[in-house]
């Protein structure tokens, strides 16, 4: 009976190993994480600028598939609304991100093969990380090449944002719960232009259009 | 509960006022809409015959089309373009050049998409959307569709146009799709309108220009390579 629970605590920890392994995904560096001193504040946090409109040419992958597209996402008074076209101009779906870290999450169409619950977690967790506006923060830190970086947690995440010339840049997930999420922002004319949320279960790429 | 200012000769000609309100808007209505979709077909069976018989010396189609995706939510249209393609029996190609490069082919049962980067290969049953799309596109082409009991259909025509109102019968299509409009010349018979109306207010207008019939198209044309 001993060794039976023995081997079963081995053979937990090492799927426990396994699964942190396989969502654990970062690549801020050593010198920029060690920069967060504590400093409390609220930070600009958002990729796309209020009253605006970004039209994406996107590809979304979970593990179940992929879909692709054209993303459309609108700045409105609430929050942000985004609307996912595939090849043919077919809505697959339409959801709202509202509340203080876009946490509430409304769906205003959905296609039937997408209607189910992990996937529209999944979208929800990830696509919420690009559009915050504003990020109460508890840590601060500044890197030599221009980088400042602001750690805020939210009920079951720590979210890192990182930003350049005032640009959002990148947004780093880390969590117990869900998996280590990073996002890369490029801009063109002070709009994003190239964007790249990824982790091990997950991940999107848009380029504007 | 009683109103004691309750004047009943005032209420019957405010009524008579709605009503006639309400009878001038539908009149309104009816006319504006059938001034869009033209007068209804008289000889119904007369232009299914006709269209079949055009339909079946078809053998090949090459056009441009323009894409535009009307959304609620936007001021403004998503607008595609690109190269139509179709060949006997059941050969699509979708070219889009703009915003965005990428083809979509669909061959048989088997449905390829390219991108910059990737080529997928979809099998017609396990993606229905696209599934439904497909047979609606080759039904409309060789003229099947009207024989369809997967839709209720409406005909109206115009001086050059006719017009197919079609409103899908089946969940599935349902689901994306509330109705489709049609508009087909009546000098070639050709398709050069399509509306694809979802559930909700937003839809798709696909035009098709510059058309060439029954021009030779090579079959590599339907295929795609990695």
């Amino acid at each position: 009976m001993k060794k039976k629970i023995h081997t079963l605590f081995i053979v937990a920890g090492i799927i426990s190993l396994l699964w942190l392994s396989s969502c654990s995904h970062c690549s801020l560096s050593g010198p920029e994480k060690n920069s967060l001193k504590k400093e409390r504040g609220t930070v600009v946090a958002s990729v796309f600028e209020s009253g605006t409109t970004s039209k994406f040419k996107a590809r979304i992958e979970t593990g179940k598939g992929y879909y692709s597209g054209i993303l459309v996402v609108k700045s409105t008074e609430v929050g942000f609304r985004t609307v996912l076209l595939n090849e043919l101009g077919i809505k697959i779906f339409d959801f709202e991100f509202s509340g203080p870290q876009q946490d509430t999450f409304t769906v205003h169409y959905c296609i039937s093969f997408l209607q189910r619950k992990i996937i529209l977690n999944a979208l929800h967790n990830n696509l919420r990380l690009l559009l915050f506006r504003q990020l109460d923060y508890s840590k601060k830190g500044s890197t030599g090449n221009g980088k400042e970086l602001f750690l805020a947690r939210g009920n079951d995440a720590k979210v890192i944002i990182v930003k350049s010339s005032d640009a959002v840049t990148g947004v780093h997930q880390k969590s117990w719960i869900r998996c280590n999420t990073e996002a890369e922002i490029k801009y063109s004319d002070q709009t994003p232009s190239e964007i790249h949320l990824k982790n091990a279960r997950f991940s999107l790429h848009l380029n504007s259009i | 509960m009683y109103n004691k200012n309750f004047d009943i000769h005032n209420f019957r000609t405010r009524l008579a006022g709605l009503v006639l309100a309400a009878l001038m808007l539908a009149f309104f209505t009816v006319s504006e809409v059938n001034a869009q979709k033209g007068t209804p077909v008289k000889d119904v069976a007369a232009f299914k015959s006709k269209l079949k018989e055009m339909s079946s010396k078809i053998q090949s189609i090459q056009s441009d089309f323009t894409q535009e995706k009307h959304l609620t939510l936007l001021d403004d249209k998503v607008i595609s373009q690109g190269k139509f393609s179709f060949k006997k029996k059941n050969m699509l190609r979708w070219e889009y050049t703009t915003p965005f490069p990428y083809i979509i082919i669909i061959n048989e049962d088997e449905m390829k998409i390219k991108d910059e980067e990737h080529v997928s290969t979809y099998d017609m049953e396990s993606n229905k959307m696209f599934g439904e799309i497909n047979n609606m596109m080759v039904g409309m082409v060789d003229g099947s569709i009207l024989e369809s009991k997967d839709f209720s259909f409406a005909f109206f025509e115009s001086s050059d146009s006719y017009f197919v109102e079609m409103k899908p019968n089946r969940s599935e299509m349902k689901e994306f799709l509330s109705e489709i409009d049609i508009t087909i010349k009546k000098s070639e018979f050709f398709v050069s309108k399509l509306v694809m109306k979802e559930p909700g207010e937003d839809f798709t207008v696909l035009e098709f220009y510059n058309e060439k019939l029954n021009q030779e198209i090579p079959a590599s044309r339907f295929t795609l390579v990695k």
